[in-house]
């Protein structure tokens, strides 16, 4: 067992994690998806007033944007950077350090 | 330098920069262009071996210098001075071959995911320290006896009180079979029963597994029931390093002399030192080379229902071990 499965393990735990409490996970959801479906109503509305296009782009043109959006966004945001003031700051990247593996590994897995 | 020594420091030192200031906002603004800094001897200047196996307690009042050095020692400080070696590896560089050949237990921290349960955590510690299946099952299912944790191990960490934590923790640091363990203070805040559960724990995994343990510890319990070596540092200086009986030889100049009488004489001074005397039980305090001889004064002199000559308690002599090198 390599690296790669400390990545699968490393996931599966994030996963755990994610999944503990609930209503945080409805509550993120939603946060989520709230925010690109505001968008696209907004902009159909638009699209709809004008014609069918809004600076020659389609309702569906618009759709598919904020999809993107949305993954992209999920997929490249993070705050890792605060994360690891706090870890440092607090003493707890210790444990991390102590273990076999770069810290690192656990946030790109996370 | 001991021949094949788990542990080899020579010498270590830690000098930590700390930033200093008065306090006010105009100090602070101060403070921004010229800090004023000072340097700390965490750690200066000791040396000591420990053998394959070796159980060792590591004390010293708060701010000796205890946690820098098992900091060094697990690789998470680089020393300022001089020489260290663990198994053979330098720790500070951190290789994996001792990363997964160690562990530090700190009584204060924690390394389980907070909101999983436990199992989930020793997973994860089985895939990174690479545990084979077979070998993982097996010292679960040990460490699950020895420490209980049948019921514990599918609750989620944070509603777990402070001891099953911890018994967690250790299970979780000690999957890997290491060969050294380092423990900072690994009962602190525990109830007696725990204690004493943790200690035997430890115990028992010295003997099984052969490993070398240094253990830190502010009762003197845990040093007593697990170690026959101490070492002891102050201020960052070695005091002593040896058997925990030369220890108390050493430092302790008096004995305790406990005798049950009736009921509480007036004139006992002349005996020794009253510590106490509640209900006829009284306690003295006496020169070591006078304990015989009051002894049979006071079985000659007082109707004695009992008598007890004890060694101070380990806490006394430490305590006097710290107060006469700060004076």
């Amino acid at each position: 067992m390599g690296l790669g499965g400390v990545y699968r393990q490393q996931m599966k735990t994030s996963f755990a994690a994610m999944l503990q409490y609930r209503a945080a996970l409805v509550i993120w959801l939603i946060s989520q998806v709230l925010d690109p479906v505001i968008y696209l109503v907004v902009w159909s509305t638009v699209t709809a007033a004008s014609g069918g296009e809004a600076g020659g782009y389609t309702r569906g043109d618009f759709a598919a944007y904020f999809l993107v959006l949305m993954l992209v966004n999920n997929t490249t945001y993070s705050w890792i950077m605060h994360e690891y003031e706090y870890r440092v700051r607090e003493g707890t990247l210790s444990a991390a350090l102590l273990r076999p593996v770069h810290p690192i590994h656990a946030d790109i897995a996370d | 330098m001991m021949r094949d020594a788990a542990v080899h420091v020579h010498e270590l030192a830690k000098v930590y920069k700390v930033a200093e200031r008065e306090a006010g906002m105009a100090a602070a603004l101060h403070s921004l262009v010229r800090r004023k800094t000072e340097d700390v001897r965490a750690v200066d200047g000791i040396s000591f071996d420990l053998a394959p196996g070796e159980v060792v307690g590591f004390l010293g009042p708060n701010g000796a210098g205890k946690t820098t050095t098992l900091k060094m020692l697990s690789g998470l400080l680089h020393p300022t001075a001089g020489t260290l070696s663990v198994l053979g590896f330098t720790p500070a560089r951190r290789e994996r071959d001792f990363l997964r050949q160690i562990t530090l237990v700190m009584g204060q921290r924690n390394q389980l995911v907070w909101d999983i349960p436990a199992l989930d955590s020793f997973e994860l510690n089985r895939a990174v320290y690479r545990i084979p299946a077979a070998d993982y099952q097996r010292t679960l299912h040990e460490m699950t006896e020895l420490l209980d944790l049948g019921p514990l191990l599918k609750k989620p960490v944070r509603n777990l009180s402070l001891g099953e934590r911890m018994k967690c923790e250790i299970a979780a640091a000690l999957l890997h079979r290491p060969q050294v363990v380092f423990l900072d203070e690994p009962t602190i805040g525990l109830d007696v029963t725990m204690q004493r559960r943790i200690r035997t724990f430890f115990a028992d995994y010295n003997q099984r597994f052969g490993a070398t343990v240094l253990l830190t510890s502010h009762y003197m319990n845990d040093v007593e029931a697990l170690c026959r070596r101490v070492i002891v540092i102050h201020e960052g200086k070695l005091l002593f390093d040896g058997d925990l009986a030369a220890l108390l030889q050493r430092f302790s100049s008096h004995k305790t002399i406990v005798v049950q009488l009736e009921s509480c004489p007036d004139k006992l001074e002349g005996y020794g030192e009253v510590v106490s005397c509640e209900d006829g039980l009284v306690t003295l305090r006496v020169p070591k080379a006078e304990t015989s001889r009051t002894t049979a004064r006071l079985l000659a002199d007082l109707p004695v229902i009992d008598l007890t000559v004890e060694d101070p308690p380990i806490e006394e002599v430490i305590e006097r071990v710290f107060a006469q090198k700060a004076s």
